[in-house]
């Protein structure tokens, strides 16, 4: 039985051997039969790969892929350049204009004092939208 | 390469001409990549609608003074290997079946189809083609890489972020596993 690495013929294929190794394993070959046949079903595998690599036939329906995901893109892009106004915008300036409002709380004399017994309050208690925006 | 960098600078800018100048040289290739990989057309067209979309999407990030075939290389690739068919019709080998491989890969894809009349109506080349898609994913990407592009192990473990000797025993494994499979029905021989 041959004591050969079968990686070498795969390396061999893939011209990634160096010289030395490369005489090697040619040197090896010329004696070795069932080596020899191994490297043939290898190179004709290899072969095989090779050729149907080269005869993918690209498809029409790639070109008007290409424009259609294309039209979309630049159809989602100018959407999203347009400045809307809905309910999120609403929703956005009341929960910053009713922010802006209780901000000045944390300038009052005897603020620390409120708000550890405020949070311990509102431990007791169902959080409240009011509270969630003071920070408790 | 200055043009690219100014056909880049305005696809940056959504401009149509330029997106699909930039992609009608690169589209075929790409393609290749995932046709070699699924070996269906179907699916390779559905893999590069995505492909596609997530160029226009990041092209925005990606800073033009680099190459860029090696970046949409890259996303084919991990396009490939994240995409999951709905209705899956073919069984895979699992990478964790380590001693039964070469028994494995026969048995599924005997289950798949009638292969003695399949070997009589079909070239080789058909016949590698099924057995190409039922080899792992990393298997199946690996020698992709190394047939559609050419590329040397090194080249294909920078594209994949792998070392380089997993990817060596990918694609020796996957060889072999292909390459017993078709010695059994003498299409190998000379």
């Amino acid at each position: 039985m041959c004591r050969l690495n079968p990686e070498m013929l795969q390396l061999y294929i893939d011209s990634e051997l160096n010289s030395l190794e490369k005489f090697l394993l040619e040197e090896h070959l010329k004696d070795c039969t069932s080596c020899r046949k191994e490297l043939n079903r290898l190179k004709i595998l290899d072969w095989d790969f090779n050729s149907m690599a080269e005869k993918i036939d690209i498809p029409a329906q790639l070109l008007s892929l290409r424009i259609s995901t294309l039209d979309q893109h630049i159809k989602e892009a100018q959407e999203e350049a347009e400045p809307t106004f809905g309910l999120k915008e609403v929703y956005e300036l009341q929960y910053n204009t009713l922010k802006n409002t209780v901000n000045f709380i944390q300038y009052l004399p005897g603020n620390r004092l409120l708000t550890s017994s405020g949070r311990k309050l509102s431990k007791r208690l169902k959080p409240t939208f009011l509270s969630k925006i003071i920070g408790l | 390469m200055d043009i690219w960098i100014s056909l880049m600078r305005r696809c940056k800018n959504n401009d149509k001409e330029a997106f699909n100048s930039l992609l009608s040289h690169h589209e075929a290739y790409l393609y290749k990549i995932c046709y070699f990989y699924t070996q269906n057309q179907e699916t390779a067209l559905d893999i590069m609608q995505e492909v596609f979309l997530k160029i226009y999407r990041s092209i925005h990030t990606f800073d033009e003074n680099r190459p860029l075939l090696p970046w949409l290389k890259r996303i084919a690739v991990n396009t490939c290997l994240n995409f999951q068919r709905d209705n899956k019709k073919y069984n895979q080998l699992s990478l964790d079946l380590e001693l039964s491989e070469e028994l494995s890969l026969k048995d599924t894809i005997k289950s798949q189809m009638d292969v003695e009349g399949e070997v009589i109506r079909h070239s080789n080349q058909e016949l590698i083609g099924k057995c190409i898609e039922a080899l792992p994913p990393n298997y199946r990407i690996a020698l992709t890489l190394k047939y559609i592009e050419d590329m040397r192990y090194e080249e294909i473990a920078a594209v994949l972020e792998q070392p380089l000797g997993t990817v060596k025993s990918n694609i020796f494994r996957a060889r072999n596993l292909l390459k017993n499979t078709l010695k059994d029905y003498n299409l190998l021989e000379v």
